[in-house]
């Protein structure tokens, strides 16, 4: 089971104002919020978490049937820029995240060594592939000028 | 009990955040995400609106049960009830 996710920055800047007040706190827990806050790129360091959470909350909504928007329920830890662990209940699932200037892609695997073995496509409008459904991938994620695959 | 005036409000609040601009018939058992498409980011943003404009503070684990129009009504029919 694979999970993934991605920002397009340029749309987060303009859509999700995460500075307005109390959105931190809706979302991410005291810890997440800390590292926010003493981040030297805030805005990287928002959406990373978010995408974490989200390639997590992927494969954890497909195993448990779960659908609740719990955002804060799901606690991260970056072990280093790239690499990262999602916290949900008493499920954990590895993260491997792409920072780039113009988005954010993070990769979820329930097994650590399965990151490395996972296959990722990236499209950028207005080449994004129209029959990516029938590659069958394991996780699929849309935002913005931006198609992520994973297999 | 749900009330038209706070469906035309909640209304007036999603609108910003429903990609299909042209979506005029908002149902109370409209689903957030599935039906709206309502990016999950910005249902943030729709809460802090509705605790804006309602004067109230949804909790976190009410948060966790909103998934159609019909469930931000109860809460905030059942909050500003209080």
């Amino acid at each position: 089971m694979l999970g993934n996710d991605i920002v397009d920055l340029n749309l987060a800047k303009i859509q999700s104002n995460w500075r307005r007040k109390n959105y931190l706190d809706k979302i991410f827990t005291i810890g997440e919020q800390l590292l926010i806050t003493s981040a030297n790129n805030p805005d990287e360091m928002v959406w990373l978490l978010w995408s974490m959470k989200e390639s997590a909350y992927k494969i954890h909504n497909r195993k448990t049937g779960i659908r609740d928007f719990a955002p804060k329920s799901l606690s991260c830890t970056i072990h280093t820029n790239s690499y990262g662990a999602v916290n949900i209940n008493d499920s954990i699932y590895f993260t491997k995240s792409n920072l780039q200037t113009a988005f954010i892609h993070t990769i979820a695997a329930p097994v650590y060594g399965k990151l490395e073995k996972i296959k990722v496509a990236i499209y950028e409008l207005p080449d994004h592939p129209d029959d990516y459904k029938s590659t069958k991938p394991g996780s699929v994620s849309h935002h913005g000028q931006y198609l992520a695959l994973v297999y | 009990m749900e009330t038209p005036s706070n469906l035309v409000k909640i209304a007036s609040i999603l609108k910003p955040y429903i990609e299909d601009h042209e979506f005029q018939n908002l149902k109370s058992s409209d689903h957030l995400v599935n039906d709206l498409n309502i990016d999950s980011a910005d249902l943030v943003c729709v809460v802090l609106d509705v605790e804006n404009s309602y004067g109230i503070v949804i909790e976190d684990a009410a948060i966790e049960n909103i998934k159609t129009v019909a469930d931000i009504l109860t809460i905030v029919e059942s909050t500003v009830d209080k």
